[in-house]
């Protein structure tokens, strides 16, 4: 019953997005390591947009295995 | 009341956050050595500055060793004196208050910041250890100018530094 | 049922998953009450959209990227962003949604339609006298103005509209307060061996907070800020008056932040699949906002001079107590949508994540705005910290937080628990589910960008409530990326707000559109653990409020009454300064008054 859906996905992208941004200030704020906000936030994307894919896709399962495909 | 055994495992854990919390700040707040602005100076009268021995002239005086104190006036929208000039590597005691409405002090990169209330002075004590040039802002809203009101911090290198009597334009 | 699985067509997914109880809504069981309840609801709307119209001219300004105007009329437009957006946006809605939910609880209509609708009145006379002045400020030869910012500090003084119009305002939520105690009154003569239904029970205790927190604010309003302002006297205390600004101006944000905790206590639950894990612990969650909310007003105080640091120490022991009922709520939320993930089949540690309703933007938007929270509250422990308060005290920090807060924690609730209620309080259908959706989604991205750069700018001093924080003699040092970085982002964070905010509004009016259909009831569920489980003494109103009261008093007696004593109750010699843009525009038509005379005399 619980296939990983377009909407979840659509969701967990974007709160993806946004830990990983949010990380950039940790690191600057408390590591002092400074990033490039464009590379950053290029590759933060990417990154997203990848594992989105690879979750619509079916390469990467999120949860338990017992799932079946309709 | 039947409370589920994580429940009550996540209220203990709470409860020793929380008072973690209130440990480090009690200690951050008295014993680090950061003086909290307090109700030690006496009020005074708002419209007439000009009597009280410190604000009729904002200056920066010399009243120890290596102690300084500086009588500031925080209005609308400067800062007076300005610049502060101050030596590095003392104590410096900024009283400051205001005759018109509500400011704020804050020394920028700093958590020397305070507010200024009109009626009150507030005593904040500081130890400039980096020569350097600090802008103050007001960071408290007092008009249609507020963004304007800027003021300078100046630490100058201990050796380099001269207390000079006469007061600023 | 099944779940199709479907790359595209949401209108299948929909059909398929709408849980059509063909119960009766709110609407056909209470016609009257939810007329109330839909006036009040879209009145916050209304708020809400032209507080965010608002919002992003001053984003844009601030961060210079668009400066369509002088400086000074940059105030204006923050005072009334605050003002319709954490006066009335917020309180509109609490009203509409505990008449809601007091009627529904109660099972009962409320006594009295027609006082019911003259407190709604009030509040709209209240609102609209307090933004005339505030609207002035943008009209130079006019003398209303009110540039005095949400917080309204002496001794910057506003016309007396804006006073006047705040107490009326104030009053009918007092009165909306009276009208929920009848019914339970009522109620209860004719249920004495029941337990307060735990909907009321929350609304309840939230008016009861909301009368004692009044206190500060009325006595700074009515005995001071009105009267002087109407120029019955001159002097006044500003430190005392900012201090009974403070003694409600804390508890105000829990007056904002319950009616969302009883969304997720009594709706989030229904809508995960389950049931709330404990009505019980409810309870003592909304007990320990009544006792702790008010007690701690000092903390916004930590930097005044004239307050000893003995009372801010006590204020910020108090405040991080205030940790305990928010981590409860924490824990109570989560568990009941895991309760309610694993009704839907979910399974696994972390697997039943994904059986939850993430499709539903009633169910996502609170869970987001859940998840915001709990940034905002460690934030705002930040705040709590006597010591280091001062760090980031006024910087753009503090913004940063109550966005993520009332922006977000409340602001994101009321707007997906509105996407729940309003078809059950109209009969129609909500216009569109993805764009829903969407909308909540984009809510969380943008105010995640937004407040991330404000933080962050706060940490580098960036001040709050600045129209041009752009400085001559210093620069800002950021310690990581550049101060220009984190203005973009504030801007790009605001402009998503925005329009995230104007498909909520347009989804919401799109709504009325449609065509008036049956079936819409959405019943609640019943608890795990229900209010049978638990003790009788967390029903008993009296002993709260005097342990509420108690507490206050501990709280503030002694500061304030070390403040009347240092500095006299009408203040040692300040005088008011109106906030009249322009002054110089009165001078300038003297001088131009002059001018004439003497050509004229010269002509003659």
């Amino acid at each position: 019953m619980n296939e990983t859906t377009q909407g979840g996905i659509l969701l967990g992208s974007a709160v993806l997005f946004v830990i990983i941004w949010e990380l950039r200030s940790a690191l600057g704020v408390m590591a002092g390591i400074d990033t490039h906000p464009v590379i950053y936030g290029s590759a933060t994307l990417i990154f997203v947009i990848l594992v989105a894919i690879g979750l619509n896709l079916g390469w990467i399962r999120f949860g338990d295995s017992t799932e079946e495909s309709t | 009341m039947h409370i589920h055994d994580y429940e009550k495992i996540w209220l203990v854990l709470a409860m020793l956050l929380i008072v973690a919390i209130i440990t480090t700040i009690t200690y951050g707040a008295t014993a680090a050595g950061i003086g909290m602005i307090g109700d030690e100076e006496e009020t005074i009268d708002s419209n007439a500055l000009g009597e009280d021995e410190r604000f009729a002239e904002p200056r920066v005086e010399q009243v120890g060793e290596n102690e300084y104190e500086a009588y500031v006036i925080a209005q609308q929208f400067i800062f007076e004196p300005d610049p502060i000039e101050v030596p590095a590597n003392s104590r410096v005691t900024f009283y400051i208050t205001s005759p018109d409405v509500l400011h704020g002090f804050h020394v920028e990169g700093t958590n020397a910041n305070t507010m200024v209330i009109p009626g009150e002075v507030s005593k904040l004590t500081v130890e400039p250890n980096e020569p350097g040039e600090y802008g103050i802002v007001c960071n408290e809203y007092c008009g249609s100018g507020h963004h304007t009101m800027e003021g300078l911090l100046i630490v100058h290198p201990e050796d380099e530094f001269e207390l000079d009597g006469d007061s600023d334009e | 049922m099944s779940i199709l699985k479907t790359s595209s067509n949401w209108t299948v997914i929909l059909m398929s998953e709408q849980l059509e109880s063909g119960a009766p809504t709110f609407l056909d069981r209470f016609p009257q009450e939810a007329k109330v309840v839909r006036a009040a609801l879209g009145s916050s709307f209304i708020a809400l959209f032209l507080g965010a119209l608002f919002g992003i001219v001053q984003t844009l300004y601030r961060t210079d990227v668009l400066r369509f105007m002088d400086a000074e009329y940059y105030y204006t437009v923050l005072t009334a962003h605050g003002v319709l957006m954490v006066v009335s946006f917020t309180i509109f809605f609490l009203v509409g949604i505990y008449t809601w939910g007091v009627v529904r609880s109660l099972d009962r209509p409320l006594e009295n339609i027609r006082f019911t609708w003259a407190w709604y009145g009030m509040m709209v006379a209240g609102t609209l006298l307090a933004v005339v002045p505030i609207l002035g400020g943008f009209v130079d030869t006019s003398e209303l103005s009110a540039d005095v910012l949400f917080t309204f500090y002496a001794p910057k003084q506003a016309h007396p509209l804006f006073y006047g119009g705040l107490s009326v305002f104030l009053i009918g939520t007092w009165m909306a307060g009276v009208d929920w105690f009848r019914s339970y009154f009522a109620w209860k003569s004719e249920n004495p061996d029941e337990r307060i239904p735990l909907q009321t029970f929350m609304a309840l205790i939230t008016m009861v907070m909301w009368y004692i927190a009044s206190i500060g604010i009325t006595i700074a309003v009515v005995g001071f800020l009105l009267p002087w302002s109407l120029g019955l006297f001159n002097d006044i205390n500003a430190l005392l008056t900012r201090t009974l600004f403070w003694f409600w101006g804390h508890p105000v944000v829990y007056f904002w932040l319950m009616p969302a905790y009883m969304l997720w206590y009594t709706v989030l639950p229904t809508i995960s699949g389950g049931r709330l894990f404990s009505d019980p612990l409810g309870r003592v969650v909304f007990i320990l906002f009544l006792m702790l909310s008010t007690p701690v007003g000092i903390h916004h105080q930590y930097l005044d001079p004239g307050i000893s640091e003995g009372f801010k120490a006590i204020a910020m022991t108090n405040t991080m107590f205030l940790l305990l009922p928010s981590l409860l709520t924490a824990f109570t939320v989560v568990a009941s949508m895991e309760h309610g993930a694993r009704q839907r089949g979910g399974t696994g540690l972390f697997g039943w994540l994904r059986a939850l309703p993430w499709r539903d933007p009633a169910f996502t938007g609170m869970t987001l705005a859940g998840l915001m929270f709990a940034a905002g509250g460690f934030s705002g422990m930040v705040n709590a910290g006597l010591n280091i308060n001062y760090l980031v005290h006024n910087t753009l920090w503090v913004p940063g937080h109550f966005h993520l807060t009332v922006g977000t924690a409340v602001a994101l609730t009321f707007m997906a628990g509105t996407y729940w209620l309003w078809p059950q309080l109209t009969n129609r259908e909500l216009y569109s589910r993805p764009i829903a959706l969407a909308q909540v989604i984009l809510w969380f991205v943008g105010m995640a960008l937004m407040s991330n750069a404000m933080h962050v700018a706060g940490l580098f001093g960036m001040p709050r409530r600045t129209a041009e924080p752009q400085y001559e003699g210093f620069d800002f040092t950021a310690t990581f990326g550049s101060i220009a970085e984190f203005d973009l982002q504030l801007a790009i964070g605001g402009t998503l707000l925005t329009i995230s905010t104007i498909l909520f509004v347009v989804n919401i009016a799109l709504t009325s559109g449609g065509p008036k259909v049956s079936g819409l009831g959405k019943p609640l569920s019943e608890p795990l653990s229900g209010p049978e489980d638990s003790p009788e003494i967390l029903d008993n109103l009296k002993l709260w409020i005097v342990i509420a009261l108690v507490l206050v008093v501990l709280a503030y007696t002694l500061p304030l009454a070390s403040i009347i004593e240092r500095g006299g109750l009408f203040g040692p010699g300040v005088d008011p300064v109106p906030m009249v843009v322009e002054p110089l525009v009165m001078y300038a038509e003297t001088a131009v008054g002059q001018l004439t005379n003497m050509v004229g005399g010269i002509l003659k």
